[in-house]
């Protein structure tokens, strides 16, 4: 059944990019709507008082090394799994039907998914970076031949460099732990039984943190992030931002923390990435309020939130992990909803300048409503999805070290700060805006309904994705 | 190893020698009496008309190339020869599959014109 | 001493062994016959029927020789006094030769009829350096592997100057002689060195005269750095490797798809030979001397191909860049090593070959279209042609899941397993690069132009050889596991090699 949750929307992907246009996006949503099906029913049937995988697929694949295709799900992967799944379907909808080359667009939205869902269900070293790196191809393709702004070439070749530099080096940390635990297996759980000596765990931690770092971006190593963003088109940028980067923070939760227990030589990285995570955190706000560009703020507003997720897997307790899991899901829930509002909005105005924007909520009172509502949720209202994530994220790294909580709490405080400025100065102002514009359409609002329920829905029982997360393929340090 | 080839090294000296010292020999004992005639270009003979350096046309390498070629395969009659008596018959066959290439190979140069002037 | 004892040697040759030699050669000896069958067909045959034939005769003869590898699997042994061999390392590489043989056969035929080149001639020549492949790859012989290599290169001389009125093409054959001679020279004079020092040309009884005090031996080193520079020209590898872009964009871009593969492969056959089963004792000294030949290769190859504006030398410094990872598996030795320098030929041979045979394809009457511009929109002229290219080029930067990926995988472990980690690292960084230069050639591929209504027409054959070479780019990087059995099936068994 796992291979079918990434092999579906492969196939379905390939088949769509032959048929003409017009099936595009309606055979692209019945793939994607099939492979949420399936991930649904994998969370229906998962079994949380269970220990290890579940629905494991193993089978030998290169037999010489001891390689194998190993698939499995566990209670942090379930999660992330139907994450990918609902949110490219939310992509596909998302896609406008006269767009260029829909069908081919749409294609390589459904291998991407495909490419993603591997990165999640792998359990084998090699099989995960053969998906890790696959899916890097339809998203440069997306990012460039759809791209918007004046380089879009410049930032998709921007974007595959600095992800495949992180990537090759991880394919020598691969390579390496391949080497140092006996070559004789790459799975996962087997890896994690051998723990190698601090020092050459020191040297492989570098290896692949910089891989994974550099993927959801993390500081600082966001480098690439503000011009791929920017340029990307909004349906591909729904399950960039929604989905790709978890895949880097997901990597570090399932390979770093697990593999690597105690990667000390020069120093302890254990202790340094919680401060990159934080430095994250307050960059990115710092950034946030820098920006007049909307679309520019909430990518930075993502690398904050970002930090949050890395400082929550390097708390090393249960709350800060099992928090920084439940953020994943709500960052790919909320940002999604982001970009979909501000997209909308450029639409209409025709502008993404935030100072160009005033007194919106009088003509379109839904969408200022949803804005509000995603907005809140954004900045960790109570009662919403990120609250819950990022409390627990924090009361983690409380247990870690007093300090960086306190520091990361700034971030906290500015995300109220650029988030509500956001909102007040484009919905409302001295004066309305221009009449004429359209309220959010119908079909519009269709779209963000799930991602809108989820979010009231995590807020409100937040135990019901919590409680599956003891139920580990791997250990971590607090199971 | 290297002393192995130490001889080499005196045959080397000594041919080195024999030449200095011959040349040196005449150059030192001959009678020497140079006059135009014989400081020519060719002491015998008639005086050049036209510079030495001019195109030949490129049918002559070809011919010499094809009589190199052939007259190198020669060569590997006599080892052949030497050791035809241990060969026996599998070596007279496998001279006659040598010659038979040779002759695909001057059958292919006649007929691709190889062997014409013009 | 040495030679008075090869006077007095008894000789004694039955016809069974003559019989069993046979065999042993079998598939050089199918190639051969072919050739000659050819060459005797175009003497015979009207002008207008020798190009089928010939094609037919040489795909008959390849074939054959196919299946006369095959058959030779684990059943091979040494014939003719031990200078030939065919030992399973022998009869992958004649495998490999036979297919790239075909493959490249069937991409000239309709290229030969469009450009109006001599047809037979040129089968002829492609069937002569394939035999010199074969010989090289069944030497177990100093001296059965320069005469491989002088038949290989000298076929190929001629071939890259194929396009007599071209001048370009006269210029790469020039240039491609008299390089290819300094090599040649290069080559003996460190085989005669290796031979004054052991006494010996045979490769298996060099492994045996080698002793304690051989890595002393000045002549015996000085071969070795002989033979290493002629190599390293044969392979293309940097900083040996100024005549492979010059002679790579004259040569007529069949000639060059041919020889981008076979000579490399046909010489990293030598190296591996030579170095890994001749030279064994001595691996830390020819080791160090290689791995400064792959990294200089990885970086100036790497280097030079992002400024190219033709496809022919972008690929000839990306050959350059190919040929020092291969190193990588070379220096690191072992069976592991040597097992991931087959299989990245093998990759190589389907990758390589066929973004050379697109751009054959796509070749005019008048000349080859290798600027990078004349890729432009290529997927929209012929979507089968642009989405392989595509593919050809992920291969090569070595994205999953393609065949170049997991040859790359398989060098850089063996790699670290055998303590070349920093060599594994520059490699690494080097692919960065690269990526660069592949995605250059596939914006190009996908660039929308004015004119694609002009769709490229695909002959039967060539798209054949393509659309099979892009599917195994892909079909082995999914399940590798069937070619890298044979690929260690074919290493051959030297025990305690590298730094590991």
């Amino acid at each position: 059944m796992l291979t079918a949750i990434w092999l579906l929307p492969l196939a379905g992907g390939l088949i769509v990019m032959l048929l003409p246009h017009r099936f595009a996006k309606w055979l692209g949503s019945l793939v994607g709507l099939g492979a949420l099906g399936l991930a649904v029913y994998a969370a229906y049937a998962f079994d949380p008082a269970a220990h290890g995988y579940q629905f494991v697929e193993r089978s030998p694949w290169i037999q010489q090394l001891g390689v194998d295709y190993f698939l499995g799900l566990d209670g942090i992967s379930v999660w992330l799994v139907i994450l990918n799944a609902l949110i490219s379907l939310i992509a596909i909808l998302a896609t406008p039907v006269d767009m260029r080359g829909a069908g081919r667009f749409v294609g390589l939205l459904l291998v991407m998914e495909a490419g993603m869902a591997g990165v999640f269900l792998a359990v084998n070293l090699l099989l995960f970076y053969v998906f890790w790196e696959a899916m890097l191809i339809p998203a440069y393709f997306l990012l460039w031949i759809w791209g918007e702004g004046p380089r879009p070439l410049y930032a998709a070749l921007k974007f595959v460099l600095f992800t495949l530099s992180g990537s090759l080096l991880m394919l020598v940390g691969v390579i390496g732990e391949y080497v140092f635990t006996g070559g004789r297996t790459l799975n996962l759980p087997d890896l994690a039984a051998h723990p190698l000596d601090p020092a050459v765990q020191f040297g492989l931690f570098f290896l692949f943190a910089i891989a994974f770092a550099i993927k959801i971006p993390a500081f600082p190593m966001h480098g690439w992030l503000p011009d791929a963003y920017v340029s990307a088109p909004v349906p591909f940028l729904v399950a960039f931002a929604g989905v790709m980067g978890k895949t880097g923070a997901y990597a570090m939760l399932r390979i770093l923390i697990p593999l690597f227990h105690h990667p000390v030589l020069w120093w302890d990285w254990n202790q340094v990435m919680p401060v990159l995570g934080v430095l994250g955190i307050i960059w990115g706000a710092l950034m946030a309020l820098a920006q007049r560009d909307v679309k520019r703020l909430v990518a930075y507003s993502s690398v904050s939130h970002m930090g949050f997720i890395v400082l929550g897997i390097f708390s090393l307790n249960a709350i800060g992990q099992q928090g920084a899991v439940l953020q994943m899901v709500n960052h790919g829930v909320i940002i999604p909803a982001l970009f979909l509002l501000v997209a909308w909005i450029e639409v209409r105005t025709g502008t993404r300048d935030r100072a160009a924007l005033f007194g919106l909520a009088p003509r379109m009172p839904v969408l200022a409503g949803v804005f509000l509502l995603v907005t809140l949720a954004a900045l960790g209202l109570p009662g919403l999805n990120s609250f819950v994530g990022e409390f627990m994220t924090l009361l983690g790294a409380w247990g870690l070290s007093p300090g960086l909580a306190i520091a990361a709490a700034i971030g906290l405080v500015l995300a109220p700060i650029y988030m509500l400025r956001l909102f007040q100065g484009s919905m409302y102002g001295e004066r309305s805006a221009p009449a004429g514009l359209h309220d959010l359409r119908g079909r519009e609002l269709a779209l963000l309904t799930p991602l809108l329920a989820l979010m009231f829905g995590i807020g409100l029982y937040p135990y019901f994705l919590t409680r599956v997360m003891t139920s580990l393929g791997v250990p971590l340090p607090w199971s | 190893m290297i002393s192995d080839y130490v001889p080499l090294l005196i045959f080397l000296v000594i041919s080195f020698l024999v030449v200095g010292a011959l040349v040196t020999a005449s150059f030192l004992i001959g009678p020497s009496k140079p006059n135009q005639r014989k400081l020519q270009v060719y002491e015998s003979g008639i005086v050049p008309t036209t510079p030495a350096r001019h195109r030949l046309s490129v049918r002559f390498y070809l011919t010499a190339m094809l009589f190199i070629i052939f007259d190198v395969e020669a060569v590997f009659f006599y080892p052949w020869a030497v050791l035809l008596h241990v060969l026996r018959w599998y070596g007279i066959a496998e001279m006659f599959v040598f010659m038979l290439v040779l002759l695909v190979a001057l059958a292919h140069i006649w007929r691709k014109g190889g062997l014409e002037w013009e | 001493m040495v030679l008075i004892a090869a006077a007095t040697y008894s000789v004694s040759y039955s016809a069974d062994q003559a019989w069993s030699d046979l065999q042993q050669v079998s598939p050089i000896a199918a190639v051969v016959v072919a050739l000659l069958v050819a060459m005797v067909l175009d003497l015979v045959l009207p002008r207008r029927a020798q190009g089928p034939v010939s094609a037919a005769i040489t795909v008959i003869g390849l074939l054959a020789s196919l299946v006369a590898a095959l058959l030779l699997i684990d059943r091979g042994h040494t014939a003719y006094y031990q200078f030939a061999v065919a030992d399973n390392f022998a009869v992958f590489f004649d495998v490999l030769f036979a297919v790239l043989g075909i493959l490249a056969v069937a991409v000239s035929h309709a290229y030969l009829a469009r450009r109006n080149f001599l047809q037979a001639e040129f089968y002829v020549l492609l069937l002569a350096a394939t035999a010199g492949q074969m010989v090289i790859a069944q030497a177990n012989s100093l001296v059965s592997i320069f005469l491989g290599l002088e038949l290989l290169s000298i076929a190929l001389y001629v071939m890259s100057g194929f396009a007599r009125q071209d001048f370009r093409s006269q210029e790469a054959a020039v240039k491609y002689l008299l390089m290819g001679g300094f090599a040649s020279a290069f080559v003996l004079y460190g085989m005669a060195l290796v031979y004054g020092a052991t006494g010996t040309t045979l490769i298996p009884a060099i492994a045996k005269s080698l002793g304690p005090g051989s890595s002393t031996n000045a002549l015996l080193l000085l071969g070795i750095l002989l033979m290493g520079v002629g190599f390293a020209f044969k392979v293309s590898a940097a900083p040996f490797q100024m005549w492979t872009p010059d002679v790579y964009e004259g040569a007529p871009m069949p000639v060059t798809a041919f020889m981008s593969v076979g000579t490399k492969a046909a010489a990293f056959a030598m190296i591996v030979r030579v170095f890994a089963t001749g030279l064994p004792g001595l691996s830390g000294e020819w080791a160090a001397l290689l791995a400064f030949v792959a990294a200089a290769s990885m970086i100036v190859g790497n280097l030079a191909a992002i400024a190219q504006s033709s496809v022919k030398r972008l690929l000839a410094y990306s050959g350059i860049a190919q040929a020092g990872y291969v190193l990588v598996g070379v220096i690191a030795g072992g069976a592991d090593g040597q097992a991931s320098v087959l299989f990245y030929l093998a990759a190589y041979l389907v990758m390589n070959f066929g973004a050379f045979a697109i751009m054959v394809v796509l070749a005019g009457p008048d000349g080859d279209r290798d600027r990078i511009g004349d890729l432009d929109g290529l997927v929209y002229r012929n979507p089968v042609l642009g989405v392989l290219m595509t593919v050809f080029m992920l291969s090569l930067a070595g994205f999953p899941p393609s065949v170049g990926f997991m040859g790359k995988f398989f060098l850089f472990a063996a790699g670290v397993h055998h303590g070349f980690t920093w060599l594994v690292v520059l490699a690494v960084l080097m692919s960065v690069v690269s990526v660069y230069y592949y995605f250059r050639v596939v914006i190009h591929i996908w660039t929308p132009v004015e004119a694609a209504e002009r769709r490229l027409r695909l002959p039967a054959a060539a798209g054949l050889a393509i659309v099979a070479a892009g599917v195994l780019s892909v079909a082995l990087g999914i399940v590798p596991a069937a070619l890298f059995g044979l690929a260690q099936a074919g290493a051959v068994p030297v025990a305690g090699l590298g730094g590991g």
